[in-house]
């Protein structure tokens, strides 16, 4: 969920070509009769720690690799994967017993015990650890501790419901990998061999695997910069799998059968926060002006392909919370609306940061030119990820967005985007709201899902209507997969995962 | 010396001064001023410039360049990785293309006032011209989509893996990195020789009966790579500004793709670290450049001999 | 990138008269063709070719009568967004060499006039550090550190267009001051400089009012190479997202845009603004070459590495 994944990207090709030069990668590496799965990425992470990084290229390098206490099984419900059981919470709510699976190895061949475990707790929950999780576990852990070496106990400071979910999505690494930034350690299938820089990475499969046994001999994720490069090798053959498809590449991958895109509803979300508590957004109607003249189909056409979902409040179709009935804003921007609200405002203009990157551009721009149908004048500043996060930080913005996944740090909701609501959160946006903020609250600890649900689609409601965060459009993932694979389960990409431990080699057609 | 310190100084006074900072990046969502200060003290960002400036000072005199601030890998370790694939992709661009140009420069004075001296003019001009990345996508697009099969437009193999592939792949940065290279060379050596054909001791070379193949290799050649060999030593800034883009066209992951991505990222260190890479290459080529003089060059020998500076 | 660009070795004299041909100048007036096209699209270009930033309905279509450059993502006509480019990419090379020029002049002349003394060797020092960061590598630092928005120093905002053509200048500085220091050495040496000093013309209007005019010729050799240089380098930072933002169309950035689209066949997006750049790099670098074969005498043959 790093809000900086898009500049690595930016400008920069490494245009691979349609020729197969990538064959002979892979084909040297048939051990044992099994095959390598080949997955074109956009971008190498600068950090390799998935406890530390919950950004997409990390986490999907991470998902073959290390493992969670709990899984999501196929109706995304959470299931015992390390852990033996579900956790027993003490009257309070403030102990969490866990108890663990036994017979798991790690990848150099240590047993996976309890300590494993609170190590990788206590480096997420540390601030010099740098971890992004922190902010989920400052102020409600206290600790956590081996009871046994299958049993570990996680104190609180106060009841925390959410932390089911963190223990579903948080992956379990060895102790002595706990702070290193540039190797992976974990229990998974696959073992993380090689990192080749700028170029990929490479697994093979975990001989000890406490699972079903790994169906490839070989994992490779190939570092692809470029959309429609990764398009064409899908297409050629020299990779199985390629993520993040930009819909202008989609037309050279029709018509091919042994090629299967999807585009999936997944916790993706175009982050756009106004600066409530400043001019010109102190002003509500300012807010709904500009909301009402932004052009979400316009959007959604040019950059999305009439893929996406147009946007009304921050939480998108595959997030907790989500209400397709909700209709506040139109498609195609109300110049005529937009100018009614802003009688009276002499000289309507802002300033819109956005973060480097194709993406992020091409909406940014859509969107002035929507603006300037309803005499909202809109200087564009594209940032890199550091000086773009610096602002939203700091909060020297008047309109600020970027591109930001959750899916791998909750699952199938994004709590934290909704975090600058709230008036006292680091991220505060200057907005103001007694009934927001006691529900966020509420959102976090309570244990009950239904609870919880029903909470943020208030919220969300409020702040559509209140114009606080209004997305242009909740994009899809977009995955493109050859026919040699077996089918990607469609649970797992609604929460952005590609599910890579357990594909297999399918009969459809031989590979190139 | 002197001027390696001002580099460093300047790299580090630049780095230090910027507003981003890496703690942003690195933090992200979970920023806080508790967090930012343990990170912090954890990368010792807290101390006073001054301070961090001694100990990166001290650090450096132990060979030590710190380590990304991202990945936490030694910086030393990085620059190793990716400064062989681009001294090697510098040394084939800068070597075939500039001996071309010393044979195109040559040809081209020996053949004055002909149609090859105007063909050699006007490529090297044009060579000289075309901007680096353009050409590299105008490859990219000619040998990736039009005449696929042929040279892969892209794409690197480590020598390790595959050493024909690694050839294969290195053609076209190869060949777009080192045509101005090629233009400078071309240039600036018919332009010597020309010079030095028009010189008295040419001339009298000649009268004195002295053969022309042997007057032409003894005396004019040898006399115009003098000013040849300086202004290879300037080609230097030229690679590895090209670098930077023919590297990132191609997606050639070699240093010009490090700085820029840890530009980017302000990951301090390893910027840092490239700069210095950058400079202290900059500043070899000059020595050799020099040493090369004084081996080709009697006049630059005496002058050092008798303790002079060369000029 | 051709950063240290040395000028043409030139053969002096007879040699020099020799290579006077027609081809030769058949490759001026292309030059002269080129570089004029290049100004013109700057200059008229965006006035006829319209709004750069209106969108159409016609996405990444192949140029056609009413897109002659075919159309970008969003719909936008390319030729609009070339001619804007255009616009920038000259006024951003022609302030930056300006800039370049000021600076420079001025250190060049003193530390050839103090030849060999402290003076000389100070300034001479700093421009050696200057450059043992490639021009590009310096750019991408700078911009890198302080950010594509807007910076502030102290009271003055330094918009983003404003800080290549600052960055680009200094990048200059070294080599005209070179140039200019040693065109004034050689210029000290000839006996009109001891005849008027021993008239009593001050030393400061002997530099300026007479060594300066002198060696203009050199200077405007240098000047035409460095607008060359220019385009490119503002191309390039453009190209890898270092330079003026968008929406402001330049080249570098339509050329670095059309990128991604490049392996779906869109050829225009990148290749026809790249091949705009090339025309007025290719121009002034042989208007460049032309004026140091008629008016550069000396000038060009000195500029060398130290």
């Amino acid at each position: 969920m790093t809000p900086s994944l898009s500049w690595s990207r930016r400008r920069f090709l490494g245009l691979l070509p349609a020729v197969p030069l990538l064959a002979a990668c892979s084909t040297g590496s048939r051990a044992g009769g099994g095959e390598t799965l080949r997955i074109g990425v956009a971008a190498g992470p600068g950090n390799l720690n998935p406890l530390d990084s919950g950004s997409e290229v990390t986490r999907w390098i991470a998902e073959p690799v290390m493992e969670t206490l709990y899984d999501y099984d196929e109706r995304l419900r959470s299931v015992p994967l390390l852990a033996a059981d579900e956790p027993a919470v003490s009257a309070d709510g403030l102990t969490w017993t866990v108890p663990l699976k036994r017979g798991v190895t790690f990848h150099n061949g240590d047993a996976f015990t309890a300590e494993h475990v609170a190590a990788s707790l206590d480096h997420v929950a540390a601030f010099a650890g740098g971890s992004e999780w922190v902010v989920y576990f400052l102020g409600y852990y206290s600790g956590a501790r081996a009871v046994d070496p299958y049993t570990v106990e996680i104190r609180l400071k106060r009841p925390y419901g959410l932390l089911r979910s963190h223990l579903t999505n948080l992956p379990i690494t060895h102790r002595a990998f706990a702070d290193r930034k540039d190797t992976m350690m974990g229990t998974g299938p696959y073992r993380l061999e090689r990192v080749s820089a700028g170029l990929g990475y490479g697994m093979t499969a975990h001989p000890g695997y406490h699972g079903p046994p790994p169906a490839y001999a070989r994992m490779e994720f190939q570092i692809i910069p470029d959309g429609s490069t990764r398009a064409v090798s899908l297409r050629a053959g020299t990779v199985d799998l390629a993520v993040e498809l930009p819909v202008a590449a989609l037309p050279l991958l029709a018509d091919r059968p042994e090629v299967t895109v999807h585009r999936v509803d997944a916790p993706i979300d175009i982050l756009t926060y106004v600066k409530a508590g400043d001019p010109p957004f102190d002003d509500v109607d300012f807010r709904r002006a500009v909301a009402y003249a932004a052009d979400r189909q316009g959007v959604n056409d040019k950059v999305f392909g009439g893929a996406a979902a147009l946007g009304q409040g921050p939480i998108g179709p595959a997030e907790r919370g989500y209400d397709p009935d909700l209709r506040v804003f139109p498609a195609r921007p109300d110049p005529a609306r937009a100018r009614e609200l802003l009688r009276g405002v002499a000289d309507p203009a802002f300033t819109l940061t956005v973060s480097a990157g194709q993406v992020m551009e091409d909406i940014a721009q859509i969107l002035a030119q929507g603006w300037a149908r309803a005499g909202i004048s809109v200087k564009l500043e594209v940032l890199q990820g550091g000086p773009w996060a610096q602002r939203w930080i700091s909060g020297a913005y008047q309109m600020i967005m970027n591109r930001f996944s959750s899916g791998f740090t909750s699952g199938d909701a994004n709590y934290l985007a909704l975090s600058p609501a709230q008036s006292r959160s680091v991220l505060a946006c200057g907005y103001e709201n007694r009934a927001v903020d006691t529900a966020l609250d509420r959102v976090w600890t309570t244990a009950d899902q239904d609870e919880r649900d029903r909470l943020l689609r208030e919220v969300n409601a409020t702040l559509a209507e209140d114009a606080v965060m209004f997305p242009p459009v909740y994009p899809k993932m977009i995955v493109g997969q050859r026919a040699g694979v077996s089918p990607l389960d469609p649970a797992r990409m609604r929460i952005s995962r590609l599910g890579t431990p357990r594909l297999r080699p399918a009969g459809g057609g031989k590979r190139g | 010396m002197a001027t390696v310190l001002a580099v460093i100084s300047l790299v580090f006074v630049l780095l230090r001064l910027s507003p981003g900072s890496p703690l942003y990046t690195l933090l992200g969502f979970s920023y806080s001023e508790e967090g930012r200060a343990a990170v912090a003290a954890r990368l010792g960002l807290d101390a006073s410039i001054p301070a961090q400036y001694v100990r990166y000072l001290r650090q450096l005199a132990g060979g030590d360049l710190g380590a990304s601030v991202f990945s936490g890998q030694p910086v030393v370790e990085l620059l190793a990785q990716r400064l062989p694939v681009s001294l090697e992709l510098g040394l084939v661009a800068g070597a075939v293309w500039m001996a071309l140009g010393v044979v195109a420069g040559a040809l081209a004075a020996l053949r004055h006032g002909s149609p090859l001296d105007g063909l050699v003019r006007v490529t090297s001009v044009v060579a000289l011209s075309v901007p680096s990345f353009w050409l590299g996508l105008v490859c990219v697009l000619v040998f990736g989509v039009y005449v696929t099969g042929v040279l892969p437009a892209g794409g690197f193999v480590p020598l390790s893996e595959d050493a024909v592939l690694h050839v294969r792949g290195l053609v076209l940065p190869a060949f777009v990195l080192g045509l101005p290279a090629f233009a400078v060379v071309a240039r600036t050596f018919r332009g010597s020789v020309l010079e030095v054909l028009d010189r008295d001791y040419v001339a009298f070379a000649a009268a004195m009966g002295m053969p022309r193949h042997r007057l032409l290799a003894r005396v004019a050649l040898r006399n115009a790579a003098i000013p040849l060999v300086t202004v290879m030593g300037l080609m230097l800034g030229m690679l590895v500004s090209g670098a930077i883009l023919v590297e990132n066209v191609f997606g050639v992951p070699g240093l010009g793709q490090l700085m820029v991505d840890s530009f980017r990222r302000q990951d301090y260190p390893v910027a840092a670290g490239c700069c210095l890479a950058v400079a202290v290459l900059y500043l070899l080529t000059n020595l050799l450049v020099d040493l090369a003089q004084l081996a080709i060059d009697p006049r630059v020998r005496e002058t050092v001999l008798n303790g002079g500076r060369a000029r | 990138m051709s950063a240290a660009l040395p000028a043409p070795h030139r053969a002096p004299g007879r040699a020099r008269r020799r290579a006077r041909f027609l081809p030769r100048d058949g490759l001026t007036w292309f030059g002269a063709a080129c570089a004029a096209l290049f100004c013109l699209l700057a200059v008229l270009g965006p006035l006829l070719a319209g709004d750069p930033n209106a969108a159409g309905p016609d996405v990444l279509a192949a140029p056609s009568a009413a897109h002659p450059f075919g159309t970008d993502q969003l719909g936008r006509d390319l030729l609009a967004r070339t001619a804007a480019g255009t616009r920038v990419s000259l006024t951003v090379s022609l302030a930056a060499v300006a800039l370049g020029l000021l600076a420079a002049l001025p250190l060049g002349v003193l530390a050839g006039h103090h030849g060999g003394r402290f003076l000389d060797d100070l300034i001479m020092r700093v421009l050696e550090i200057v450059q043992a960061l490639p021009m590009f590598v310096l750019a991408m630092f700078v911009i890198g550190l302080s950010g594509t928005e807007t910076a502030h120093l102290g009271p003055i905002p330094v918009t983003m267009t404003a800080k290549v053509v600052l960055l680009l200048g200094a990048a200059f500085v070294p080599y005209f001051a070179r140039v200019a220091r040693a065109e004034t050495m050689a210029e000290t040496g000839q006996e009109y400089v001891a005849a008027l000093r021993v008239v009593g013309v001050p030393r400061m209007r002997i530099l300026f009012g007479e060594v300066l005019p002198n060696i203009a010729p050199a200077v405007v050799v240098q000047a035409f190479l460095a607008m060359a240089l220019a385009v490119f380098a503002e191309g390039g930072l453009g190209f890898l997202g270092l330079g003026v933002q968008l929406p402001q169309a330049t080249l570098g950035n339509l050329t670095g845009g059309g990128t991604g689209y490049l392996p779906a066949g869109v050829w225009w997006y990148s290749v026809l603004p790249g091949a705009v750049m090339l025309a007025g790099i290719l121009g002034f670098n042989l208007i460049g070459d032309a004026l140091s074969d008629t008016l550069g005498g000396r000038g060009a043959t000195h500029v060398e590495k130290r």
